[in-house]
């Protein structure tokens, strides 16, 4: 399908994400100002629309821990109609998946603009670890914020790779179909919710489990809904597309699209597939270690034992050091047990969870102070590290890169939640 | 019927289940009527049954307490049902507050109701397992997560009234032996084994075949048989005695000269 985005623009280029997204036009579209006449003006400004509605949007990576994403945008063949759907993947801490799909009514750069904002609004909100009915709760104070004229609708899910528990809010947005090996795909019956920016509704979530292997489909009203066929009829559609069996979700989606021929399209329609395997059990270790002195060489001999399992041992002594630090902060504070967690996926994150819910802010330190060093350490030393709250108090965790590099190594730098300071790397 | 809302889906309702029965026994309310029929039939042949499991549940307190004092916090309870009367967690938690007591069951209503009963209890947890699955015991992430065995420390664990439900003298010994060789070096084990008493022999015996038709295949050992259950570890003193016998507490009451056909260990391994 040539259409399809995010894939290349009429010149073979890849099109941009960022800012680069508009320069991707070609350079006819570029108004200058002796141009500047009523139509020309009028079309200029819907290619900016078009233009700025792709480069709102992602290119995601097809595999996260445990997770296979397939995703198309299909923009509408109607210029004028230049829409606001939009669709992200996200990780969150702790591996788990953000999944999103929403859609901002009505059309033009006003709507495609409300998406690119409500998109990184939901990307903000997602990796403090907000759960998906608080998440939409914040959406949409957020958007009556930015706007008393835009109405979206949302839905966002949460999938936990090691519990194996999808947690789905949803903001009026059409519900996903869920595909399971060897069932009929069906649609989720789940609360159907306020869009967001209608306000003063609250936002209910609904949890399932998920088997390794099933298919959570989202998608928006653009793909399922033509001006040839109903919703209903179009879901159906969608429904009997989708495989029985397990095949390459890329021939899935491409499936999808063929069965439900979507052209000519008056909406912009978006379709995001994420299978679901999970993290295998023997790649996670959660222990619980009482807030007492004895917690950090505890922590440092578990955590040895099982990278040595996991033939990380070259990572052990860095992460037995860092672990050290965040246990000997939580023993000061806590009064429950502590929580240390190891997943060992694209990296190894170690996590430290505790019931004290004030969150560590790294310190200037006094030159030869021994106290307040441990977030400078960690910054220093790990490829990524971040704080979250939960309902019984926080989460600090880590990564370090089997291959045994730290952020300032690799490229590209990910999106590291605190800066490191300069000249700390080893 | 309002008292079955605790039962989960896929439990089988028409099959009595050792768990429940015990429950029953000891005055819980987590039990059917199919339960009921069985534990009333057993206690027609044994009238002193619920007299038993309370003598075995003071050993265990009795014996759990030591263990705490000998300054081990971590428990491991094989077969466990369900804790409602008497449970180890409270036992141990009210000498050492930190001590953490993991419960395995096969049976899913005892671990479904375990966990209800432990929810909000940071240190003890129900793990659904098969204890004669011992490499899935072992390796249970939860165990792990509670009971640390990763740092090699003594724990104990506990066979309390389970073994008799392995009537294969073969197996019983391989199940003790298999704990025993993961356990490290002065850890204990707490065992507890339904027994025969001379005078009522026959009838603990038509109990025991009432318990092997309708719920579960069972063996009573004499002092003798269990004793050689314990192969590689040090049997601590009394020995393998009666329950009542076993260092007896003077708030358990009196310790009765034909004591209940109930026998007991606490073993270390050296």
């Amino acid at each position: 399908m040539l259409e399809l985005f995010p894939q290349t623009d009429p010149d073979g280029q890849p099109r941009g994400r960022t800012a680069a997204g508009f320069t991707a036009d070609p350079p006819a579209h570029h108004a200058r100002p002796d141009e500047l006449g009523d139509a020309p003006h009028a079309e200029s400004v819907l290619e900016l629309a078009a233009a700025l509605q792709r480069s709102l949007l992602p290119q995601l990576p097809s595999t996260l821990p445990g997770v296979e994403i397939a995703y198309r945008y299909l923009p509408s063949n109607d210029v004028i109609q230049v829409g606001g759907d939009w669709f992200d993947a996200i990780v969150l801490p702790g591996k788990r998946i953000g999944l999103v799909v929403g859609d901002v009514m009505g059309h033009g750069v006003a709507s495609a603009t409300m998406m690119g904002q409500l998109r990184t609004a939901v990307q903000t909100l997602a990796v403090l670890g907000l759960p998906p009915q608080e998440l939409l709760r914040h959406l949409d104070d957020t958007a009556r914020r930015l706007s008393d004229t835009h109405l979206a609708t949302c839905l966002y899910a949460v999938y936990d790779p090691v519990t194996r528990r999808c947690t789905l809010a949803n903001a009026g947005h059409l519900p996903p179909v869920l595909a399971r090996p060897g069932e009929p795909a069906r649609l989720l019956d789940i609360p159907t919710g306020v869009p967001i920016g209608v306000g003063g509704h609250a936002f209910d979530a609904v949890e399932f489990d998920i088997e390794d292997g099933d298919t959570l489909v989202l998608f928006t009203d653009g793909l399922v809904e033509t001006s040839k066929r109903d919703f209903s009829d179009g879901l159906e559609i969608l429904r009997s597309a989708l495989p029985g069996a397990r095949v390459p979700l890329e021939e899935a989606c491409g499936n999808v699209l063929d069965a439900l021929d979507t052209a000519p399209r008056g909406d912009d329609a978006a379709l995001l597939m994420a299978r679901f395997d999970g993290i295998p059990t023997g790649n996670v270790a959660h222990w619980s270690l009482e807030p007492a002195t004895r917690a950090p060489w505890q922590a440092r001999r578990l955590v040895r034992g099982m990278l040595e399992r996991w033939e990380l041992g070259h990572l052990a002594p860095m992460a037995e050091l860092l672990v050290s630090e965040l246990i000997g902060n939580s023993i000061r504070f806590a009064s429950r047990p502590i929580g240390l967690r190891l997943l060992y996926t694209d990296t190894l994150t170690c996590e430290v969870h505790d019931d004290c819910h004030t969150l560590p802010v790294p310190r200037t330190t006094q030159e030869l102070s021994e106290k307040g060093r441990g977030l400078s350490i960690i910054s220093a030393l790990s490829h990524r590290w971040g704080t979250n709250r939960t309902d019984t108090g926080k989460i600090v965790w880590f990564e370090l890169e089997p291959g045994g590099g730290t952020a300032a190594e690799s490229t590209p730098v990910r999106s590291a939640p605190v800066r490191r300071a300069p000249g700390r790397t080893p | 019927m309002t008292e079955q809302t605790w039962i989960p889906e896929d439990v089988d309702a028409e099959r009595p289940s050792i768990a429940r029965i015990y429950d029953f026994y000891l005055g819980g309310n987590h039990n059917l009527p199919v339960d009921r029929e069985a534990a009333r039939q057993v206690v027609e042949m044994a009238p002193d049954l619920p007299e038993i499991m309370r003598v075995n549940r003071a050993f265990l307190r009795r014996a759990v307490r030591h263990v705490v004092e000998a300054g081990i916090s971590n428990f491991l309870d094989l077969g466990s049902g369900i804790p409602t009367v008497g449970n180890v967690h409270e036992i141990a938690q009210a000498y050492e507050p930190t001590a953490r007591v993991v419960y395995v069951d096969n049976d899913q209503v005892a671990v479904a109701h375990s966990r209800e009963i432990l929810s909000g209890n940071d240190r003890a947890m129900a793990v659904l397992a098969d204890l004669r699955d011992t490499a899935s015991v072992l390796n249970d992430p939860e165990v792990n997560r509670l009971l640390l065995l990763g740092l090699g420390e003594p724990l104990a664990v506990l066979m309390s009234a389970v073994l008799h439900f392995v009537p294969d003298d073969d197996e019983a010994a391989a199940l003790v032996a298999t704990y025993r060789d993961a356990m490290p070096s002065g850890s204990y084990l707490v065992v507890s084994h339904a027994s025969e008493r001379v005078t009522t022999a026959k009838r603990v015996g038509q109990a025991a075949d009432q318990y092997s038709r309708t719920i579960a295949p069972m063996k009573l050992r004499s002092l003798e048989e269990v004793t050689g259950l314990l192969e590689g570890f040090e049997i601590l003193a009394p020995g393998v005695v009666h329950c009542s016998q076993w260092r007896p507490d003077p708030a358990d009451g009196p310790v009765p000269a034909d004591p209940l056909p109930t026998v007991c260990a606490l073993a270390r391994k050296p």
